[in-house]
């Protein structure tokens, strides 16, 4: 029957079957249990430490780091769903779950720090390998361990290079845009 | 199986709808007029934003883009998710938001009303304005050209949010360097 309908008609359908899907087991299994609250609590902490141990006085710049990871990872983050790589088996909010699972905040803020810590290339560079390596194989592991995330045709070794490929490559989106803005005031003025 | 039922469920219907949607997009759109059509836009906004983008301010405006961006993103693939609306056309056939024109346009349109309104005042206005062409304007053409299919959606529902996501992000833009500048008095 489904396949009687084409195109867009048949995907629409299609969503709205994943989304009640979605939304039903969140209502059933959960929001509200153990599991539910544990992960509103990792967010808070997660968040809260972040706000500490940022330098407030180089918050638009760690601020840009965080922001720009973010569109990257997000992006990655629904594709690998979307293509079955890994699904995150609980939620915040059942609508876009891949946003309020904890690996996308998690890895943002822990990147961006890694940024405002290490100021150099080299000591970035450094840095990001073994942060890589503690969220690829200690952080991920331990969420899977505890059924937060569950990796379907994935593994954590791609975790790792991908990682350290976005926060290199975003360090230098970063670096870039400072040095322009740098070189236009320098030339007004 | 390895799976509880929810997420099994959840997996197939995934795999299905990921399936379709790599299907219809090599049959439909890649390669199409529309494909380019979009690409064209995608290129063409970056491009206008580059030019008129004041450069010795970047770091802040490209955030403001960047926060709009993480907002557009994120609304729209919920309005997706719910069924609310449609983006028929994609650049790429996996997590359609990321090339539907609304990305194109709302991170560069916000950011350069952002970078030429310095006062509420003038912004508000800029706002109202933009408001107004994309709700009753540029969403109808998108919707008549086939780029955007509204399923449970008014025309007018944006009209709001338009305006409420303007506010709160140069609310927040202005908030952030208010934060550094006074965190930076006190170390002096």
């Amino acid at each position: 029957m489904l396949l009687a309908v084409t195109g867009s008609a048949a995907e629409i359908e299609i969503q709205k079957m994943l989304t009640s899907v979605h939304i039903e087991k969140w209502l059933q299994e959960d929001v509200f249990q153990f599991k539910w609250w544990l992960l509103l609590g990792l967010f808070t902490l997660t968040i809260a430490l972040w706000w500490r141990m940022l330098n407030k006085a180089r918050i638009p710049e760690i601020l840009l780091y965080t922001v720009l990871t973010t569109i990257v990872m997000m992006s990655i983050d629904e594709c690998g769903e979307e293509l079955i790589l890994w699904v995150y088996p609980i939620y915040l909010l059942p609508v876009f779950p891949v946003i309020t699972a904890i690996n996308l905040l998690f890895v943002s803020l822990v990147l961006s720090l890694t940024y405002q810590y290490f100021p150099t290339w080299k000591s970035f560079s450094s840095a990001a390998i073994i942060i890589s390596g503690l969220l690829s194989f200690i952080f991920e592991p331990a969420l899977a361990w505890a059924d937060f995330y569950r990796l379907l045709n994935w593994n954590y070794g791609y975790s790792f290079l991908l990682y350290i490929a976005v926060a290199l490559f975003i360090r230098g989106v970063v670096v870039l845009i400072f040095s322009i803005a740098e070189n236009a005031q320098r030339h007004s003025s | 199986m390895f799976f509880d039922t929810g997420i099994a469920t959840a997996v197939e219907l995934q795999k299905l709808l990921t399936y379709l949607r790599i299907n219809e997009w090599l049959q439909d759109d890649l390669f199409h007029f529309r494909w380019f059509f979009l690409l064209g836009v995608f290129a063409f906004s970056a491009l206008v934003w580059w030019k008129l983008v004041d450069k010795s301010r970047l770091p802040e405006i490209t955030l403001h883009a960047g926060l709009t961006a993480i907002i557009t993103l994120v609304l729209d693939e919920m309005g997706e998710e719910l069924t609310l609306w449609e983006y028929p056309a994609d650049i790429i056939a996996i997590f359609p938001p990321l090339s539907a024109v609304d990305l194109a346009s709302l991170p560069m349109i916000y950011s350069l009303i952002y970078q030429y309104c310095k006062t509420w005042k003038t912004f508000l206005w800029a706002t109202l304005l933009m408001a107004t062409i994309f709700c009753f304007i540029l969403e109808p053409l998108l919707v008549w050209s086939d780029f955007y299919l509204i399923l449970k959606w008014k025309y007018y529902y944006g009209f709001p949010i338009y305006i409420t996501m303007a506010i709160f992000i140069r609310w927040m833009v202005l908030k952030i360097y208010a934060i550094a500048r006074k965190s930076k008095e006190k170390q002096v």
